[in-house]
């Protein structure tokens, strides 16, 4: 499976949540050194 | 069950990612209150977060439906989950929602994308080391 550089581009400018509830931009996670994002289903 | 077994295998692999110099991060779409219970119940010790907006998962165009919640690979995965003690507790976050993985370099190129196709169906452990080395 591919996917485009566009997609990942759209992906950095969303946010996620941290515990405390803060937004992080998901680009920041990455802008250091390669990053393996792992989605999970859900936190069950 | 099946999810944490996955996180539980990183976990495993913690030192490896770190000799690679390769961030791990663990996204959820549960409450913000429920990820330091994930972390306690998984021992999970990198970064983790969630997306309750589901937007991350549907940009990537992960599945969701009821179609992939059953199939061989969430039997066989249960199984292997059930026997190494990761039971299912209450779920957290959307039941339907399917996962994924993507690795990005520094540059912000994917060099590995992966969509579950169904429950219990994850990227192959070796792959995504692979894609980090």
């Amino acid at each position: 499976m591919k996917i485009e550089k566009k997609i990942i581009q759209e992906l950095g400018q969303l946010t996620v949540l941290d515990n405390n509830n803060n937004a992080t931009p998901l680009a920041s996670l990455w802008e250091k050194q390669k990053t393996v994002l792992i989605f999970v289903r859900h936190f069950g | 069950m099946i999810c944490r077994r996955q996180v539980v295998d990183i976990q495993e692999q913690m030192d490896t990612f770190n000799q690679l110099n390769v961030r791990i991060v663990v996204i959820g779409n549960g409450f913000p209150n429920f990820i330091e219970g994930f972390r306690n119940d998984t021992g999970y010790t990198g970064d983790l977060y969630t997306d309750p907006s589901l937007k991350s998962y549907q940009l990537l165009n992960f599945k969701n439906s009821v179609s992939s919640l059953l199939g061989f690979k969430t039997i066989k995965s249960a199984v292997h989950a059930l026997s190494t003690g990761y039971l299912q507790k209450g779920i957290q976050g959307d039941a339907l929602q399917q996962g994924g993985v993507v690795v990005i370099d520094s540059a912000g190129v994917p060099v590995y994308f992966y969509a579950n196709s169904e429950a219990g169906d994850h990227a192959p452990l070796n792959d995504i080391i692979q894609a980090c080395s």
